[in-house]
């Protein structure tokens, strides 16, 4: 008696289970359709899964739409610190679909080739503290490249470039001046042997 | 560096570890900084320079580190309280005034930083007479900071200074200190 009735049970929770599954779709078809709810996931995820998503082939405009949606609002981080940045990482990276809503990149400590920053994208937060940067096979002065690669960035509200080497602070300063940064609300110049 | 002081949207500036010996010429003759320099800024971050204090002007700044520029001391904070006193009041809520050549504590204005809610002063050799001086004259006001650091050098001393004379005077507002030498009301 006991036994038919745990059955009927077992029976019964199965037949509930394969209904609800049914609904929903097994996990490989879970769609996301609702933008708050991606957005919270993103919230969840590091740079790295981040970055990796892409557009299936299945993905409709409404689910990509869905998905930019929420990209571009969260606060995506490409952090890259104390390492060797070769080309191919970087084209690596520059590939995910995703990359154009990074705003904060670190690659304090890091060592890279200076056409990789004309590449990012338009960044709130750039941390390049420490950094070796090269020109193809050249290293190039701190101060000599800074400038220009900060032209990129008009909208930037926090920038750390402790410990490289500025010649000229008064020329840095100036530069900043007269570019415009009117968003500028954080600057981190600390270790840099600068005299005043 | 002048460039900066009129930008309108910094509100952190991190000039630690380098080698500035003053920031007059920010504020082109004059020694005392006007409303228009740095008129948002409320983090200035200025330890390990060679620096006087006479950035306590700007008039949002809330948090000010001028820690370990030794040539301050004594005579270098008295400035600042003056010119704080010119004033008439400071929005600062964190001073950080680790390593500063201070000697006498008394110097700290403390009834001129009515929103100061957090102090360090380790790595100062304070005398006596300055700690009981200071208590004497800001006892109350020191009672009502939130966080106080000292180095555990002086705080036995402290301590036992602070027993005597705020704890006897019976000051409304006693405070509790744990063997780190913070201090929390």
């Amino acid at each position: 008696m006991h036994r038919c009735l745990w059955m009927g049970f077992i029976f019964f929770y199965l037949m509930i289970f394969i209904s609800d599954a049914s609904a929903y779709g097994s996990p490989k078809d879970i769609v996301i359709h609702d933008t708050a709810f991606f957005a919270r996931i993103l919230s969840y995820l590091k740079y790295d899964e981040i970055v990796g998503l892409k557009r299936v082939k299945k993905s409709t405009s409404s689910q990509w739409l869905a998905v930019s949606i929420a990209a571009s609002g969260s606060d995506l981080q490409l952090v890259l610190r104390n390492q060797y940045i070769s080309d191919k990482k970087f084209t690596n990276i520059l590939k995910k679909e995703c990359f154009q809503y990074v705003k904060k990149c670190n690659l304090s400590g890091s060592f890279f080739d200076v056409k990789w920053l004309q590449q990012l994208p338009s960044l709130e937060v750039l941390a390049l503290a420490d950094v070796e940067i090269i020109s193809g096979d050249y290293f190039l002065r701190f101060q000599e490249c800074i400038l220009g690669v900060l032209e990129r960035f008009p909208s930037l509200k926090a920038l750390d470039l402790s410990g490289n080497a500025i010649e000229s602070m008064d020329a840095f300063s100036h530069f900043l001046d007269a570019q415009g940064f009117t968003r500028l609300e954080t600057l981190i110049l600390r270790d840099g042997g600068y005299c005043g | 560096m002048e460039h900066l002081v009129h930008f309108p949207s910094l509100k952190t500036l991190d000039l630690g570890n380098n080698n500035f010996y003053g920031l007059c010429h920010w504020w082109d003759d004059s020694s005392i900084p006007s409303e228009s320099c740095f008129p948002h800024l409320e983090t200035l971050i200025l330890e390990n320079n060679h620096l006087i204090p006479f950035l306590a002007l700007l008039p949002a700044l809330k948090f000010l580190s001028l820690s370990e520029n030794q040539h301050i001391g004594d005579d270098g904070l008295r400035h600042f309280f003056e010119l704080v006193g010119l004033r008439g009041f400071s929005s600062i809520k964190r001073l950080e005034l680790h390593d500063v050549g201070l000697e006498d504590l008394s110097v700290i204005n403390l009834n001129l930083l009515g929103a100061l809610n957090y102090l360090t002063l380790g790595g100062n050799s304070f005398h006596r007479g300055g700690i009981v001086r200071f208590l004497d004259l800001y006892g109350e006001r020191f009672a009502k900071i939130q966080e106080f650091i000292l180095s555990d050098d002086h705080f036995s001393c402290f301590l036992f200074m602070l027993t005597q004379v705020v704890f006897e005077r019976k000051a409304g507002n006693l405070c509790m200190l744990n063997q780190q030498g913070s201090k929390r009301k």
